[in-house]
């Protein structure tokens, strides 16, 4: 406690050094902070974009195989592996299932190929945490208003895509599109779709999936009531999925189905090994949300790898500064230290002091910079700046900067930072303690 | 004056050295700080260059011309989406051709067009059948009979087929019927017909039969329509590895070589070569990496690759090799084959030699070859499918982008047949379909509204598949619609110099001068009344430029993010010595020393160790750099040998980075010295002498 109080009275005597090392602790502090919150933001835009358009917490989807050569990723006893998921996954916020297609749609400005997501209707709710885009993010000249209403989905054949899909297709809400199967054999079936709404884009994610009603993907493919393409569980604690997919992978199999060795890959990488394997019938693959995503996560990965780069460097720099300054520090006050020293101060006491000091620096620094990036992160969320580099856009999956600050990581600033400069302070606070009082004391004349 | 500057670096030198401690931050910041810029700088530099060499060699060339009314921009390298880009159209290649051609910077213009295909791989009866048709059609009553049976076996198959899709379809009814087709094919009565009329037993099998059997999986396929013979010259990263190029005025297919190895060479291999790369190249081992993992445990489920090759003969002597390699007694050859692809870390080098020299040999490896027919089907403009017959004429790569998805993503094909998949007719299709409407007595439409009324017209439609049955339906019902041509026609090669091409490369003679060429091509098609728009290469590979600049600008910014925070502590460091110094300073000034004299020497003494450090950085830079020069640094990624312009980068440095970054840094660490050495010149004598006591 003495010690505290000590090293306080210093930093508080030598105020300009400690105004300038604090705020460069506070800088990179608040540095830190941006770049966890921004690589959070993204990952948060990931999970959130992937489990809307592309998988849930934890799916249950597989492959039949009508022929030895084929692979249809499609499941049958639905209604039953549903069942089986409300009774055995106790913190299940939601499970319901997405019927799969995939072919061409078309529009009068162009057409590309994606995934058709059959939803059912009961269990949409999610639709309606679905953001509309203004009809100008589509349409030149367009009006600044959303012009599609959400409440039509589910009508027959109608269809919610994406702002940049809309763009694409050359189509307002309202108008028509066709949507021609890809099927194998050569088949092809198609079906006109009215455009109910358009949402705004989620990255790239949302450029490859459209959403209709599950009956138009039945009848499409021509598929049976008890088929679907896959269930999807959500958890009221993601981070529990890769749990719950084992689990639910021993209870399905004790229900007699058979069960594919898991792969972490989105379920489109592997129709080649499936279609090559020789089995036949039904058999179930379950994943995670981040499996299926598994093909993107790196954006995730490099902007952590980019920010832990740069906060060691960041962090090095400092501490080199922090060292510096300890040893003139100490220097400076030799004389102080041989008078602590004569009076009775042991020589670990006075490491402690100025390492207790390098740290309150260092948490000085750190609490400034925290508050200063709460303030920042709260700035620039309401302001909404929207991101105009189309390629940022697409990387980092929004249309304006998002930051997702965590308690936990401004947590992590609070101890990494007064560790850091306790580290660098190692050195001179130990160079201090050995000070013979008598010399300290003569020295210092 | 120069007396003075003595005077100043001897102090500089003194004080630098006395205060040990402080010069060695300052410096060993500077020291990294220079290094940092210069090093992180030539790199960035080294991969932009390697990648524009990547893009411009491929197939951006310098500048990329295109409609102006295109609704989307040109991405050659992918737009986020899967699908046809509005791109617009050039109608007139030639006009393009001659007005660009007058600029004397432009050395050539590449007519091309790109889209993706579906490579049909046929009806899995198809083959059977025909070899059946023309067996009978040869008498050999005993190849008949063998045939036959093998005809009932596949039927059989297919039957179960369908009762598997009973399990999902809600057309119950449909599949019913066509179970029942079956069982007519298995009735015995069905092949008393064989004796008495032939023909109609066989177009059963073939056009109520064939189709039950569903096709192969199909592939995509990227295409691009060039010019081959153009393309071959301007482009000199472009090397045609296996067969030629596409003959000039024959109509064909150029496969990528990273295609053919990585999608279409048989399953099992391909798992041994990725093994390899693995664990061989890359030095992983299978039991902890996990693609490797999952590569070794899906090899045994794919037994089938490699035993439905083995017949007869093939099939014993594999057996017999594959018992004494394994040391085991089963008698089962898909039981042996299950068993020697279960690899593991300790066998699989052993393996993947015995798998390519002695089963390799007795598979199919590929499912076609050079030589071979392809079929691309492809999605016309207005959304119509159409199938065109492709000689493969070769196999091609870049050099140095051999491993690069990017590079390789692009099979070509000549430009004629392009434009049919495209949905536009060649002189020849255009008289043909006049002959047919002529003959079907209707009045002359558009292409266009053929194929809308066509396909606008019902909400559901179905086409069948291209193959010759199909075609022969629609033929009944009007006219054909796929102007079906052989795959060996051949054309008037002048049809790839004019007409429609969606996008073209331009080569300049000088490089250097790209944007001033490009706003020359610009103001000069706008002159002519071109409706076109010139872009530079960066710009024209979509996605894919935008992610290095990407990159570059967080470079900066983290570069600069440092600098402060370096100059922060520099400043601090200097402010402290000043402080300390105030008696010295107090001293000096006491005996007669300027205040100017003071601000001088602190700046010199900044400027002193500052270039020391930052040119030692940058000497250190350079050599790292030089030594990586000659080992170059491997790339990580398949993607990131793309950008690397081959396997490794080699990194070079330019001279004016190696100088001008270390001054600059040296001046920035000048600038925050300003203030402190400000500070010290304020001290007075008086102050100073009483400080301390």
């Amino acid at each position: 406690m003495t010690n505290l109080i000590i090293a306080f009275r210093n930093l508080f005597q030598a105020k300009r050094r400690t105004l300038l090392l604090g705020s460069a602790i506070a800088f990179v502090s608040l540095l830190l902070l941006l770049l966890l919150s921004i690589s959070k933001g993204v990952s948060n835009r990931l999970i959130e974009a992937s489990t809307l358009t592309s998988t849930g917490h934890v799916n249950i989807a597989g492959f039949y195989k009508q022929r030895a050569n084929s692979a249809t990723p499609l499941i049958t006893n639905r209604e039953e592996i549903r069942a089986l998921v409300r009774a055995n996954v106790p913190d299940l916020a939601l499970v319901t299932d997405r019927a799969r297609g995939w072919g061409r749609l078309i529009g009068p400005g162009g057409s590309f190929n994606t995934g058709l997501n059959g939803v059912i209707l009961e269990e949409a709710d999610f639709l309606n945490e679905v953001k509309l885009a203004e009809q100008s993010e589509y349409k030149k000249d367009g009006e600044e208003r959303v012009t599609g209403n959400i409440a039509n989905f589910g009508q027959p054949n109608s269809i919610l895509i994406f702002a940049a899909q809309a763009k694409k297709l050359g189509v307002d809400v309202g108008d028509t599109l066709t949507f021609i199967t890809e099927a194998n054999g050569g088949q092809a079936n198609s079906v006109d779709l009215t455009v109910v709404a358009v949402a705004r884009d989620m990255g790239f994610l949302s450029n490859f999936s459209v959403f209709v009603p599950r009956q138009t993907v039945l009848d499409l493919d021509r598929r049976g009531p008890d088929t679907t393409g896959a269930v999807w569980i959500y958890l009221k604690d993601i981070s529990r999925a890769n749990e719950v997919r084992k689990q639910m992978e021993g209870v399905l199999q004790n229900a007699g189905f058979t069960i594919l060795e898991h792969d972490p890959r989105p379920f489109f990488f592997k129709f080649q090994k499936i279609v090559s394997q020789d089995w036949r019938g039904l058999r179930l693959d379950l994943t995670t949300w981040d499996d299926e995503v598994s093909f993107i996560n790196w954006i995730v990965t490099s902007l952590n790898a980019l920010s832990i780069f740069l906060v060691a460097i960041l962090g090095f720099i400092i501490a080199t500064g922090i060292a510096n300054s300890m040893w003139m520090s100490v220097r400076e006050r030799t004389k102080e230290i041989g008078t602590l020293r004569a009076i009775g101060m042991q020589k670990n006491q006075v490491r402690s002091l100025f390492m207790t000091e390098a740290s309150l620096l260092g948490l000085f620094g750190a609490v400034a910079g925290s508050l200063i990036g709460v303030i920042v992160t709260v700035l620039v969320n309401w302001a909404e700046i929207p991101i105009t580099n189309s390629g940022l856009r697409v990387f980092l999956m929004t249309e304006s900067i998002n930051l997702v600050l965590q308690p936990v990581h401004i947590l992590t600033a609070l101890i990494f930072l007064p560790m850091l400069t306790a580290v660098a302070a190692l050195y001179p606070s130990i160079k201090a303690s050995q000070m013979p009082p008598v010399q300290a004391l003569n020295q210092g004349k | 004056m120069f007396e003075e500057l003595k005077v100043l670096i001897l102090v500089a030198v003194r004080n630098l050295a006395l205060h040990k401690v402080k010069s060695m931050v300052v410096g060993g910041i500077l020291f990294f700080g220079s290094f940092l810029v210069v090093f992180g700088l030539s790199i960035l530099g080294s991969v932009e260059s390697t990648m524009s060499q990547s893009i411009i060699g491929s197939v951006a060339g310098h500048l990329q011309i295109y409609s102006a009314d295109a609704r989307d921009s040109l991405a050659l390298f992918g737009s986020g989406f899967f699908g046809r880009d509005d791109l617009g159209e050039i109608n007139k290649f030639e006009d393009v051709k001659a007005e660009a051609m007058k600029h004397s910077n432009v050395k050539e213009i590449v007519p091309l067009g790109f889209e993706n295909a579906l490579l049909a791989r046929g009806n899995l009866l198809d083959d059977l059948f025909e070899k059946f048709r023309a067996t009978v059609n040869s008498g050999e009553q005993k190849e008949i009979q063998l045939l036959k049976e093998s005809v009932k076996s596949n039927l059989l198959n297919v039957k179960s087929d369908l009762q598997n899709e009973l399990k999902i379809t809600s057309i119950p009814e449909e599949i019913n019927k066509q179970i029942a087709d079956i069982d007519i094919a298995l009735s015995d009565d069905f092949w008393l017909g064989l004796q008495t009329d032939p023909e109609s037993t066989l177009l059963f099998l073939e056009s109520r039969i064939a189709p039950l059997s569903g096709e192969k999986e199909p592939i995509y396929l990227r295409y691009m329509g060039t010019n081959p013979d153009q393309f071959a010259q301007v482009f000199s990263k472009f090397k045609v590895i296996e067969g030629t190029n596409i003959p000039s005025g024959e109509r064909g297919i150029l496969l990528s070589k990273r295609i053919y190895e990585n999608q279409i060479k048989n399953i099992v291999a391909r798992g041994f070569d990725g093994l390899y790369r693995g664990k061989v190249i890359q030095r992983k081992k299978i039991a902890d990496d996990v693609t490797l993992k999952t590569l070794a445990s899906d090899l045994p489920k794919q037994y089938l690759e490699v035993s439905i090759y083995l017949t007869g003969e093939n099939r014993d002597s594999v057996s017999r090799s594959l018992r004494s390699f394994l040391k085991s007694d089963s008698l089962e050859t898909e039981e042996l084959i299950k068993q020697f692809l279960s690899v593991t870390d300790d066998n699989f080098t052993e393996r993947f030699d015995y798998f390519y020299n002695n089963i390799a040999p007795s598979i199919r490896l590929y499912p076609f070859r050079v030589g071979d027919i392809i079929n691309l089907r492809s999605y016309t403009r207005s959304g119509f499918l159409k199938t065109v017959p492709l000689k493969i004429h070769g196999l091609y790569e870049f050099s140095g982008l051999e491993s690069s998805d990017l590079a390789g993503a692009f099979n070509f094909v000549d430009l004629v047949s392009y434009r049919e998949l495209y949905g536009r007719m060649s002189s020849e299709g255009r008289k043909e379909l006049e002959a047919l409407q002529s003959e079907v007595d209707i009045q002359r439409v558009s292409e266009d509204s053929i194929e809308d009324a066509l396909f606008g017209e019902d909400t559901v439609i179905e086409t069948r598949s291209e193959s010759q049955t199909a075609q022969q339906a629609s033929l009944a019902q009007g006219f054909n619609l796929s102007f079906a041509r052989t795959a060996t026609e051949n054309y008037d090669p002048k049809e790839l110099n004019s007409g429609l091409v969606i996008n073209a490369a331009v080569i300049l003679n000088n490089p250097r001068r790209i944007q001033s060429t490009l706003n020359d091509l610009t103001g000069q098609f706008e002159k002519a009344g071109l409706r076109l728009q010139v872009v530079d290469w960066k710009q024209a590979s979509g996605t894919l430029g935008q992610l290095v600049s990407v990159i570059r600008a967080v470079l900066l910014v983290a570069v600069g993010i440092i600098l402060i925070v370096a100059m922060a502590i520099i400043n601090n460091a200097i402010m402290m010595t000043t402080l300390e110094r105030t008696k010295e300073i107090g001293t000096l000034r006491a005996i007669g020393a300027q205040r100017g004299f003071i601000l001088r020497m602190f700046c010199i003494e900044t400027l002193t160790i500052g270039l020391l450090a930052t040119l030692t950085g940058a000497m250190a830079a350079v050599s790292l750099l030089v030594y990586l020069g000659q080992t170059g640094i491997a790339a990580p990624s398949d993607f990131v040998s793309f950008l690397f312009g081959g396997p490794r980068l080699y990194p070079t440095f330019s001279f004016d980075l190696v100088l001008l970054a270390p001054v600059t840094v040296a001046v920035l660490a000048l600038i925050f010295t300003l203030y402190p050495a400000y500070m010290a010149s304020k001290v007075s004598p008086a102050t100073a002498m009483q400080d301390r006591e």
